[in-house]
């Protein structure tokens, strides 16, 4: 047994607390160490070059490495070793940087750490087998979860490349959020013009198979093989037979709420959402329905020319294999009004969101595109924009910046003079984040050409006087109290990640935040995919994103996709779980606690039955080899016997 | 039965002494016991922390604590300066360990500052059933629009009084609409009222309390309903200052919130001293008794009565 170690300095990152010369000295003292140095940058082209000759040169058959963390590196010191000719898992990397230096103050004991942790890495590497992993064929059909802008620019760039695509929306139309927006920043274009064409692309592409009023039930299988039931939720209308006439909507006689308009208008219990809507067909909620609360109505039914409504019928469930998911579930707006009381916490019907503001603007909107205001129908003339209701405030346990409020409240003031020319905005705010292209410019022009009146700080209150609404707060700049007569009051909430986004994630096997947003691999490195292979995010269901960066996020996704199945086959990692079947008694306690599935029984020659892992099912997380009790069962590269060698060492 | 520690402090044995005889009338028709402290001090109020410094604004509160705490595992502080200044000195001693031992050595003896501390919205929350307070009342409030009005300090610093949201307390709303009332959203619930700036600087005082009557008047309120002797005074008895200052006409009245629930369970207003207010509260006397006459009219029970005249 030939052992080389090699030891980081990294700079100084490493080298500036552990003194890696004499490490790599104590090493050279270890059983089976004949070669032992210390490295600049071993992850740089001559730091590796070093390994490779080193390895090569004195015939060494094993490699520990002592640098960062393997998080960040150890798949490129596999590729190093493999380079060099030995089996890619006949290597160990020792963290001496996140575990040491940068915790550690003292040269002495960060190098007598570091020492400790090279031995600890040679005791591991001694024990250590060759593994090889193989290869296993990917699906190439991908699921697209959510139909927003990113959802529909994921799908057509996956498409675009031959593979077959499955877009899955619970609307019962794509177009997500933006489809509610009626121009959009800093240019002003109107958000239908140039979202419509693309739903309509979807739903025409012969690769996309779109699913609207559909949810993700279950996920099983792994990257390559996802194998996936989709409920497809009934709305008793006939999706083929309906042709969009929306006679049943007019005819409707029960009343529901108008999600689209975001409570701004008087929905029914039959509808379609907005009139460029993809696909164009009804739905009807069966909770405000007439003939399902009382019984007896029927009126859809009798006015359809088409013969498309379907009381009868029921939901169901399509179960398909997928190789990979892209997960582009958008936003909500935060729910502010238990969170602000001092804004009215919901009792002033003149207080409303940005998002239903947009719709009062928006041609297409309930009013027609005329601002008017809720309470009483009247046009309003001094309309007051907060900012960050629901973000950068601490007192309410959100301090993250919904990072696209300071635009759209520039282009609501644009827009407010452009419909109201005798109108006056005014914006509270704390500071003006306009940091995209074009962004800083925009605001400017809200203020210079259209006469927003922009004031530093926070609103404390707002309240009824005469009619109006007072809103008062402070201006930071000028030092003085404020009070605004105000008729509408509009409030730039913060953004979160979708409802239903968290149980999503647990059923994808993906981690999220306490706002509900995605998290991604790695914030720097692996934006757009997961912790979980074959799982990419797209938009702003990861964190608070506009409609440029959700799009560019969205074609990276689907590049990622793309580059995973273009070959059709996917290497799996030998770092399974395996079985002793000799010994094995049968209790079947690893299945009962494996998250993935991936132990199965196996009946013997001799008749006994026992447990098998499917080696393409198992994750490596080893929480069957705690859990037999006669310790039969064992983790490739992480056997008992290495981790008791490891244990002996440090305790040496 | 509990019984309490009581500490009337100084406004509750003069300027709101209707608050004293109205708080026990309360007390007493729910079995609650009250023990007034022996030998009390003043409480520090105002300008012992603010404008003397040094530890006095501890200390002060302190010795009342020390002497409650020998006979007493809870005391309730009816005035709202009262009971944060009792609350914020059992925060120090409790944070401050030197602070503790400099006062355990002039006491000579171990501190007994732990007593539990109750304003009177906590007490009759936690003492009072609200299903028993609307049989009792028969939901005699009904009609009634009242504006709970917390003022600044009884919920506030809440890191030290952990008493309902600062921002959006409702601790009086749920016993006064067992009894019947109705409580509109009131955007000054915990706004302030000028406090002590009455003494100093009283413009201060008018324009904020005129603010919080306007604003009462505007969301159509018969009445406001306060927790403190402080913002009594400044919201009732400056009204009519206020209305001198500003040429308004407000006439807005300003009930305890004992005095409200004592109007609830058929006290009259002698015997609550709602008649020693500067404004009067002819209306809302008048409207219980138009609701009462008209509950014996159509029907007997109350909850009829409710659905009468909401």
């Amino acid at each position: 047994m030939r052992i080389g170690v090699f030891v980081c300095q990294c700079g100084t990152n490493i080298a500036g607390t552990v003194a890696t010369e004499k490490v790599a000295e104590a090493a050279l003292a270890m059983r089976d160490v004949l070669h032992a140095q210390s490295i600049q940058y071993s992850c740089s082209e001559p730091g590796q070059r070093a390994i490779i000759e080193a390895v090569q040169r004195q015939g060494l058959t094993r490699v520990v490495l002592a640098a960062c963390s393997p998080r960040m590196h150890e798949t490129t010191f596999r590729r190093t070793v493999a380079q060099a000719g030995l089996n890619p898992f006949m290597f160990d990397m020792v963290n001496i940087r996140e575990q040491c230096s940068w915790i550690h103050t003292g040269m002495d004991e960060a190098t007598l750490k570091a020492t400790d942790l090279v031995r600890k890495g040679v005791a591991r590497v001694r024990a250590q087998q060759p593994l090889f992993g193989s290869t296993m064929p990917a699906t190439r059909n991908v699921l697209v979860i959510g139909g927003g802008v990113a959802g529909i620019q994921a799908a057509l760039d996956i498409a675009d490349t031959g593979i077959p695509v499955t877009l899955v929306e619970r609307e019962s139309t794509i177009g997500g959020n933006m489809a509610r927006l009626d121009k959009t920043f800093p240019t002003l274009d109107c958000s239908s013009c140039i979202l419509t064409p693309r739903m309509v692309e979807a739903k025409a592409h012969d690769k996309i198979t779109l699913m609207v009023n559909t949810e993700v039930e279950q996920v099983r299988g792994y990257m390559g093989n996802f194998e996936i039931d989709i409920r497809k939720k009934a709305t008793c209308v006939i999706e083929d037979k309906c042709t969009g006439c929306m006679i049943c909507q007019e005819k409707c006689p029960s009343q529901a709420p108008d999600e689209f308009n975001v409570g701004m208008g008087q929905g029914k219990a039959i509808s379609i959402p907005f009139p460029q809507a993809v696909p164009l067909v009804a739905r009807l909620r069966q909770e405000h329905c007439r003939q399902f609360i009382k019984g007896k109505c029927g009126v859809c039914q009798k006015v359809c020319p088409a013969g498309a409504i379907d009381y009868e019928q029921q939901d169901e469930v399509i179960t398909q294999k997928f190789g990979a998911v892209v997960v582009a579930t958008g936003y909500d707006t935060f729910d502010w009004q238990a969170a602000y009381p001092e804004y009215g916490g919901g009792h002033y019907p003149d207080v409303i969101t940005s998002l239903q503001y947009e719709r009062l603007l928006s041609a297409s909107g309930p009013t027609g595109g005329q601002v008017r205001r809720p309470s009483d129908g009247q046009e309003p003339r001094n309309i007051v924009f907060i900012s960050c209701v629901g973000s950068r405030d601490e007192a309410i346990g959100r301090p993250l910046c919904c990072s696209v409020g300071c635009m759209h409240i520039a282009k609501q003031a644009i827009l407010t003079k452009e419909h109201i020319p005798d109108s006056q905005s005014y914006v509270f705010y704390i500071d003006i984040r306009a940091g995209g292209k074009g962004y800083e410019e925009f605001t400017r022009r809200a203020q210079r050409e259209f006469g927003a009146i922009y004031l530093r700080g926070r609103v404390g209150k707002i309240y009824p006087r005469a009619g109006r609404l007072i809103v008062q707060g402070t201006d930071t700049l000028a030092g003085d109290q404020v009070e605004v007569e105000a008729d509408l009051v509009v409030l730039a909430t913060g953004l979160s990640g979708a409802a239903g986004a968290d149980a999503l994630a647990r059923k994808l096997n993906i981690s999220y935040d306490q706002y509900g947003f995605l998290t991604e691999g790695h914030p720097k490195l692996r934006p757009v995919e997961t912790n979980t292979g074959g799982i990419y995010l797209a938009g702003a269901c990861q964190a608070p994103r506009d409609i440029p960066d959700s799009v560019a996020q969205a074609s990276a996704a689907a590049a990622k996709v793309a580059g995973l199945l273009a070959r059709g086959e996917i290497e799996t990692s030998p770092v399974v779980a395996q079985v002793d079947s000799m010994k094995c008694v049968a209790c079947f306690k690893c299945r009962d606690v494996c998250p993935y599935s991936a132990v199965d029984m196996e009946k013997l020659r001799d008749g006994r039955e026992v447990a098998k892992v499917i080696p393409s099912l198992c994750q490596g997380c080893g929480v069957c080899t705690v859990t037999c009790p006669p310790g039969v069962m064992s983790l490739n590269g992480f056997t008992d016997n290495q981790l008791i060698s490891e244990v002996v060492e440090v305790l040496r | 039965m509990s019984v309490y520690s009581y500490f009337p402090g100084c406004s509750l044995t003069s300027t709101a002494i209707e608050y004293d005889t109205s708080f026990r009338l309360v007390a007493e028709a729910f079995n609650i016991g009250l023990e007034e402290l022996q030998d009390w001090n003043c409480c520090g109020a105002s300008p012992a922390p603010h404008h003397w410094g040094g530890n006095l604004g501890v200390f002060l509160p302190a010795r009342n604590l020390h002497i409650a705490g020998a006979s007493h595992t809870a005391m309730v502080a009816p005035c709202a300066g009262c009971y944060t200044r009792h609350k914020y000195a059992q925060y120090e001693l409790k944070h401050n360990q030197e602070l503790r031992a400099q006062l355990e050595e002039t006491l000579d003896e171990p501190g007994r500052f732990d007593t539990r501390v109750l304003n009177i919205v906590e007490l009759f929350n936690e003492e009072i059933d609200p299903s028993e307070l609307a049989a009792r009342s028969a939901g005699s409030l009904t009609g009634l629009r009242l504006g709970a009005y917390y003022g600044c300090v009884l919920t506030r610093p809440a890191h030290v009084l952990n008493f309902d949201d600062p921002r959006d307390p409702v601790s009086m709303e749920l016993l006064l609409k067992a009894a019947g009332a109705e409580l509109p959203f009131f955007p000054f619930k915990s706004d302030c009222c000028g406090s002590y700036m009455g003494l100093t600087n009283p413009d201060i005082v008018l324009g904020a309390s005129r603010r919080i009557l306007e604003a009462a008047g505007e969301c159509g309120m018969d009445a406001l309903v306060t927790a403190c002797p402080l913002c009594h005074q400044n919201l009732d008895l400056r009204q009519k200052q206020i209305n001198k200052r500003y040429g308004t006409a407000l006439r807005m009245p300003v009930l305890y919130f004992s005095q409200a629930l004592g109007l609830a369970l058929g006290f009259s207003a002698a015997q609550l001293g709602i008649d020693a207010h500067a404004v009067g509260v002819g209306n809302i006397v008048d409207k219980m008794r138009s609701a009462t006459t008209g509950t014996e009219a159509e029907a007997p029970a109350g909850p009829a009565a409710k659905e009468a005249h909401s």
